[in-house]
């Protein structure tokens, strides 16, 4: 788990600033980013713990729990009608 | 309907709350699915999450590059453009099915067992979403004037003062049986890969035949929609599931 301690405290800290990142509405777009890291880095932890046998600590169990809350609530807020907007893209390409 | 709903002093759209709605209970299916192919449910969970940020990554990506030459023309705006909104559907979709690919790759699991697992929540979640649509506005029917007809108020995205064809709502409907179908499919099947070509197909057809009755701007690809074009090619996709050659490429990658 040593090696891993820096990732867990950076999952941690992205996981923040991304729950953070929601008040500030036009840098929600930097929330989704610092929540899909912050993830990525604790799936890392979390599947590392598994095949190496280890039991990953609180931190790293914080960041994965803050970076799904903060990757929701970013795609809540963010969010449009995104097949429709797609739909819209492509009519824009051959209408 | 309602695009909008507004909670204290924020205002959030309809359709990201029945998204996550949809993702929730996808996810929730997944827990009694994965135990088919007997896979851990972290392991499916993480699966889905690798889903999901793929498909933010592909629908972003391809949003710029489908707005490319908007973007430069007017960089000022470019940067609030893409930080408040814009995603293209399907880069979404490929997006999410390529990072569900990657933790498969990464950690040495069998794809094909996952994306069948994935299937009924993805179903699932599609149902959700479609429910969004509607509320939305987007996505609407042609002028109806049957039983079950929906009018939209003045201002909303499509016409008012006539009927329309509910199709959003078939659409959810039709998806919400079938993940109920595909529950029994997956709980039956003895071939992995067959319930993901039963959904590409059963999703590919319905969508084919439902596009006949929306009437929303959409783009067009000689007489056909765009998604009734994609749904064909989604029908053949499913179609080599069911004939297996998939399944077999992947084994000899695997042997590899």
């Amino acid at each position: 788990m040593e090696q891993y301690n820096n990732k867990a405290t950076a999952s941690l800290v992205l996981g923040i600033v991304s729950l953070v990142s929601i008040w500030f509405s036009y840098f929600t777009i930097i929330g989704i980013i610092c929540a899909i890291i912050g993830l990525i880095f604790a799936i890392q932890i979390r599947k590392a713990g598994e095949l190496e046998g280890f039991t990953p600590n609180g931190m790293a169990t914080a960041g994965l729990i803050l970076n799904i809350i903060g990757l929701a609530l970013c795609a809540l807020v963010l969010i449009a009608c995104v097949a429709c907007v797609g739909l819209l893209g492509t009519a824009a390409m051959f209408g | 309907m309602y695009p909008l709903i507004h909670i204290f002093q924020y205002t959030i759209p309809t359709f990201g709350v029945l998204f996550l709605i949809g993702t929730g209970c996808g996810f929730l299916l997944a827990i009694p699915t994965a135990k088919k192919y007997r896979i851990t449910t972290m392991d499916a969970m993480f699966f889905g999450l690798f889903g999901i940020i793929g498909g933010i990554i592909g629908a972003k990506l391809l949003y710029i590059i489908v707005d490319l030459p908007n973007l430069i023309a007017s960089p000022e705006t470019a940067l609030i453009r893409l930080a408040t909104g814009g995603a293209v559907f399907y880069g979404g979709l490929i997006g999410g099915i390529l990072g569900g690919f990657l933790y498969t790759r990464v950690y040495r699991l069998d794809a094909i067992k996952f994306f069948d697992i994935a299937v009924p929540s993805l179903a699932l979640a599609q149902a959700f979403g479609r429910i969004g649509c509607f509320f939305n506005g987007c996505c609407y029917g042609i002028p109806y004037d049957g039983p079950l007809a929906v009018h939209y108020p003045v201002g909303a995205y499509p016409p008012s003062g006539i009927g329309l064809f509910p199709a959003q709502l078939s659409e959810s409907a039709f998806l919400f049986i079938l993940t109920l179908v595909l529950m029994v499919v997956l709980w039956k099947s003895r071939n992995p890969g067959f319930t993901t070509g039963f959904y590409l197909i059963a999703a590919g057809i319905f969508r084919f035949i439902n596009e006949f009755f929306r009437s929303d701007p959409r783009g067009i690809i000689g007489f056909l929609s765009t998604s009734q074009f994609i749904s064909l090619i989604v029908i053949a996709f499913g179609l080599l599931f069911i004939i297996k050659i998939p399944q077999t490429l992947y084994q000899k990658h695997l042997k590899n």
